[in-house]
């Protein structure tokens, strides 16, 4: 062979072998993108939402996602090991974008409000999905204030004729202790502070009228936003705002007059209403829900429903779309 | 062609050469594993690794499935048997014709019959396809038994090559 032997060869090509594995730099894993698209698992703290049928034609492919917003809504995990219902909602809302088959939403609501922020979060998630998908709004037992401003943001509204809503509005419940803790507990509160507004709101004492008009003036703003929302998304005219401008709640067959609903009906007129959107002639309604597990058995969903019934929550303080917190006057 | 006694083949080899340490052996298994593994780095360039598909809920089960047959389950046996069959044909063309793969032949190993015969490519097919990964897969963590025999075996033989009757000479 020359002065090849075949063992200077072989040292040769395990030379050229080793030295393309040291230049190459080839990744032996897929990148953290393609990893991240394909976890068929949740990730840890969330739950897969699951999909049962509810309505419509069971044997149609094309399906209308029907997403429930109840109760209060305030961002906070009512459990260590859950994700707050309003993460829970945008994530729904984002499956129901994502998949292919879901071809519209149904919001079913049934909420007195919240907090404004939390609000806007889901709010700002169905202004997202709506452009690509038709949304409905369906409003149940009572759909205010903060309920109602999660429906602006569908093409449609339906409301049963009973269904309580408006309170179009922005509130914040300042509780005053001052006298139960000083009068019937003989406990007084010292506050130092280091300027004459810096305890705002401040539980322990009465409030002035200077710090009446600095929070009024909070209040406005976000009640001017509220109204502009629901001006703009319900096109209405101005003696319409007017009449809802005082914050009052209107029955389902009111709201429809006065142009804050669409349609008076039940879920089925939901249905119809958003099949014809979607330009479906077949669908099947799916509910999203997620299934509770072994812990919320012995953990329970909330640790806060101590209150007596009858006896009303102190509400929570801060800048909230609410009408009144559960055990109110509608109950629950 | 005598009428003496038959002349019995000497059982230790008086050969110019000497069996192969296992130590030596064993590198050059590390040098193939080299070439392999590079080999394979370079092919992943045209054949990009496959990823299950995302499960989302909704959507019949038929459909998810023959989705992550066809998209994954199916282009992954292939690409296995691709490389099964290049890891294959490396070792048993390369043994069958030079007695030794690249590693050996870097330290200098042959493979040969017991004979002192070169090694035929059916021979080499027994030695490196049927025992060393067929035979070896199946008994999964004894093979290394297997290996390991040529330790303490005296003509230093594998149980692959008693089977296809070869030894390994260092040159």
């Amino acid at each position: 062979m020359g002065n090849w032997t075949r063992k200077k060869v072989a040292w040769l090509i395990i030379g050229v072998f080793l030295v393309l594995g040291l230049v190459l730099r080839i990744p032996h894993q897929p990148k953290a993108k393609q990893i991240k698209e394909a976890i068929p698992f949740p990730e840890v703290g969330e739950r897969k939402c699951r999909q049962r049928f509810l309505a419509g034609t069971r044997t149609a492919r094309e399906q209308i996602a029907v997403i429930k917003v109840e109760g209060e809504i305030y961002d906070r995990p009512e459990s260590y090991y859950r994700r707050s219902p309003v993460e829970e909602i945008i994530a729904q809302l984002e499956q129901a974008r994502e998949e292919t088959e879901a071809r519209g939403i149904i919001l079913k609501i049934d909420s007195p409000g919240g907090s404004i922020i939390d609000v806007e979060k889901i709010y700002a998630k169905l202004e997202e999905v709506r452009k690509q998908k038709p949304v409905v709004a369906l409003l149940e037992n009572v759909a205010a204030s903060g309920g109602y401003y999660l429906a602006c943001a569908a093409e449609k509204i339906v409301a049963h004729p009973l269904t309580i809503t408006g309170n179009v509005g922005a509130v914040m419940f300042l509780p005053n202790f001052g006298d139960l803790f000083e009068k019937k507990l003989g406990i007084r509160m010292k506050v130092i502070k280091s300027g004459r507004h810096k305890d705002i709101g401040s539980p322990w004492r009465e409030m002035n009228r200077e710090e009446e008009e600095i929070l009024q003036r909070l209040i406005n703003q976000a009640y001017q936003r509220f109204l502009d929302i629901v001006v703009k998304s319900r096109n209405l005219k101005p003696d319409q705002a007017r009449l809802i401008g005082d914050g009052r709640i209107f029955s389902g067959e009111e709201s429809k007059n006065i142009g804050l609903v669409d349609e008076i009906g039940t879920f089925d007129t939901a249905l119809e209403i958003a099949k014809k959107l979607a330009k479906l002639k077949e669908a099947k309604a799916v509910e999203y829900y997620y299934r509770p597990n072994i812990f919320d058995l012995f953990f329970g969903y909330s640790q806060s429903r101590l209150s007596l019934p009858g006896v009303p929550k102190i509400p929570e303080a801060g800048l909230q779309y609410l009408w009144l917190p559960e055990g109110g006057i509608y109950g629950q | 062609m005598d009428s003496e006694a038959p002349v019995a083949l000497a059982p230790a080899p008086p050969f110019h050469t000497q069996y192969a340490s296992v130590g030596l052996r064993f590198l050059a298994v590390v040098l193939d594993g080299l070439i392999f593994f590079v080999l394979f780095r370079l092919l992943r360039i045209f054949f990009p690794v496959n990823l299950p598909p995302p499960f989302v809920p909704g959507g019949s089960p038929l459909e998810f499935y023959r989705e992550i047959m066809g998209k994954f389950m199916g282009p992954m046996i292939l690409k296995g048997l691709f490389y099964l069959v290049i890891t294959v044909c490396y070792k048993v063309l390369l043994v069958g014709k030079y007695g030794a793969t690249i590693g050996k032949m870097a330290l200098g190993l042959k493979v040969v019959k017991e004979d002192q015969s070169p090694v035929s490519y059916g021979t080499a097919l027994i030695r490196e396809f049927l025992v060393k990964d067929l035979i070896y897969g199946v008994l999964f963590f004894i093979a290394w038994l297997g290996y390991l025999w040529a330790f303490w075996d005296e003509k230093k033989q594998t149980w692959h090559d008693k089977i296809a009757r070869t030894i390994v000479l260092k040159v």
